[in-house]
């Protein structure tokens, strides 16, 4: 099937070529650094160290799976991806459903839901940590208004556990909140209307009508956000540091202090790959999943 | 009856909107009335909500110290620049993406798709020993070169499904009037696609304005430290200084939000945009 190309044909090869040049040497950086952190795990943390190169095979694989701590880290990450995203669609779909009404002020609440989304991690991570404290904390003082003894937050392994979720719900909530509503305001008033005269309910007219039409945003919401809820980081380097005794430790943050804190990075290295073949397994099966469906 | 439904429904659709709008806004503004409260004031129990009287000494202790300003200097040089060698790299590259058919158009698109899957954490490891033997450690062209990455496969993905939506009568009108592909992109795609593209770059510049874990790892210098590395900084002492943090943190996150509410149409949109459209 070689077919001759024509003069055309071969022009556009060319400028497309040339106006992809530019990110094409960004992109050759991105994937030599990926090629860098194969090698770097199949090197001694030693040599890494030293600027020098010693194949030790398996081992830091090895040590990868034989510790402790890892398996630790890798309950809490997915522990917490599906607390985050199960509560986060809860969330979202109540709140688009509510923006789509429409009612007055709900430009506010747009403002005000787009608001921590923008937010450097770092402030919110340290505004909610100043809000968590146990004594001069708000929220225990709020909690205290209903009667309830509020916990050590960030000292208690269990609470320290709803405290991190209950922030990274706050940081990506909106996200839901804002693709659902995208495509819960491309239904239109009509089809609503006409179940409406032939007698459904609100909540009949929301399951039979709305809900269906959700279905592939919420696909979407799943394929990106289990990556972005396994890559998870900042909210625990800034509010607990992994503690109490590990029970906030994430993924992605353990692998950070093995490297730039114990200087492990061969270890580290072969860890965080293991992690993108994890995460790039799940996105591909996941599209596969979905594109079959829709 | 109906009325009385009708009535239920707004009155929950209203409480709805409230309780998440509260969340959602609260924690800014116990950050504001924080910065405001004496050190007295900040450890009194039970709990001062509003503080009276309230003092700006926080704000004038952090004008006074003057390291903030560093430091927001620094957060705009490295957020501009990455924002500006993104948008040069990328748009090119989207609409080539996006509109020609072309041999190596495919394969290169396959391996951006991989390579936006690459965890950060994955990415800062090799580029630390990278940066460190080209010496570009500790150096905000280091840092601004270890965002390109991300921002640049970033802003393809979202600006190639903008030119997606570019007319192709308009495109094949300029042309035949005698317009280079080059003219085309500059006269009129950007025009056109102009709403699409501030909003990609705005977030493409937010990202660098807030991102930590790169800039705590690359630079060491006080004088290079970035924003959010500067209000870390109160953070890691063996005392934490909340005014002063919060003032800090007020002074940092203010020109954000205010963006926000005067762009939240296009932020939205350029937000949504990515996701829904694929």
């Amino acid at each position: 099937m070689k077919k001759k190309q024509t003069a055309l044909a071969r022009k556009l090869n060319k400028t497309g070529l040339l106006l992809c040049i530019p990110a094409m040497l960004i992109v050759v950086f991105a994937v030599y650094a990926l090629g860098y952190a194969l090698v770097m795990s199949f090197n001694s943390n030693k040599a890494i160290m030293a600027g020098t190169y010693n194949f030790i095979g398996w081992n830091n694989y090895i040590k990868v799976f034989t510790n402790k701590d890892i398996r630790a880290a890798v309950g809490n990450t997915l522990l917490y991806a599906v607390c985050t995203i199960c509560i986060e669609l809860v969330i979202g779909l109540v709140v688009s459903a509510a923006l789509r009404k429409n009612v007055r002020g709900s430009g506010i609440a747009k403002v005000c839901i787009i608001l921590p989304m923008m937010m450097a991690p770092i402030a919110s991570g340290t505004i909610w940590r100043w809000m968590l404290t146990d004594r001069y904390g708000i929220i225990n003082h709020l909690l205290s208004f209903l009667n309830i003894q509020g916990p050590i937050w960030l000292a208690d392994k269990i609470a320290a556990k709803a405290a991190v979720l209950m922030v990274s719900i706050w940081t990506a909530a909106p996200f839901v909140i804002l693709v659902l509503l995208a495509a819960i305001s491309g239904i239109s008033d009509d089809i609503i209307e006409a179940a409406r005269i032939d007698g459904a309910g609100d909540l009949q007219a929301y399951w039979y009508i709305i809900f269906p039409h959700l279905k592939s945003a919420v696909a979407v919401i799943l394929l990106i956000r289990i990556p972005d809820a396994l890559k998870m980081y900042d909210i625990v380097y800034i509010l607990t540091e992994g503690g109490p005794a590990n029970s906030t430790q994430v993924i992605s943050y353990y692998i950070y202090n093995r490297g730039f804190t114990t200087l492990k990075f061969g270890e580290a290295a072969a860890a965080s790959f293991l992690l993108f073949v994890f995460i790039a397994f799940f996105s591909v099966i996941a599209n596969k999943l979905i594109q079959r469906k829709g | 009856m109906k009325r009385r439904k009708k009535l239920f429904s707004n009155v929950y659709t209203y409480l709805v909107l409230i309780l998440v709008s509260v969340f959602m806004v609260f924690p800014f503004l116990w950050l504001v009335l924080t910065s405001v409260k004496t050190e007295v004031q900040l450890f009194e129990v039970p709990v001062v909500i509003l503080p009276h009287p309230f003092t700006l000494k926080n704000y004038s202790d952090v004008i006074a110290d003057g390291s903030i300003f560093l430091y927001l200097k620094n957060s705009l040089l490295v957020a501009i620049a990455t924002t500006a060698i993104t948008l040069i790299v990328s748009l090119p590259a989207a609409y080539a993406l996006a509109k020609i058919k072309f041999r190596f158009g495919k394969v290169f698109f396959l391996i951006i798709l991989v390579i936006r899957m690459v965890p950060g954490v994955t990415q800062i490891l090799p580029i630390f020993q990278i940066l460190t033997k080209f010496r570009l450690i500790n150096t905000r062209a280091g840092l601004v070169l270890s965002y390109l990455p991300g921002s640049v496969i970033f802003m393809i993905m979202l600006l190639r499904t903008f030119m997606y939506d570019f007319p192709q009568e308009l495109e094949d009108a300029g042309r035949i009037d005698g317009l280079s592909i080059v003219g085309v992109i500059r006269r009129l795609v950007i025009p056109v696609s102009l709403p699409g593209i501030s909003s990609a770059s705005l977030m493409c510049f937010l990202s660098a304005w807030n991102e930590f874990m790169y800039a705590s790892v690359i630079i060491r210098s006080p004088e290079l430290k970035t924003m959010p590395m500067g209000i870390q900084s109160y953070v890691s002492t063996f005392q934490i200084y909340w005014g002063k943090l919060t003032a800090n943190a007020v002074i940092y996150v203010l020109p954000v939000i205010l963006f926000t509410i005067f762009a939240s149409k296009g932020l939205i949109q350029g937000m949504t945009a990515g996701a829904v459209k694929e």
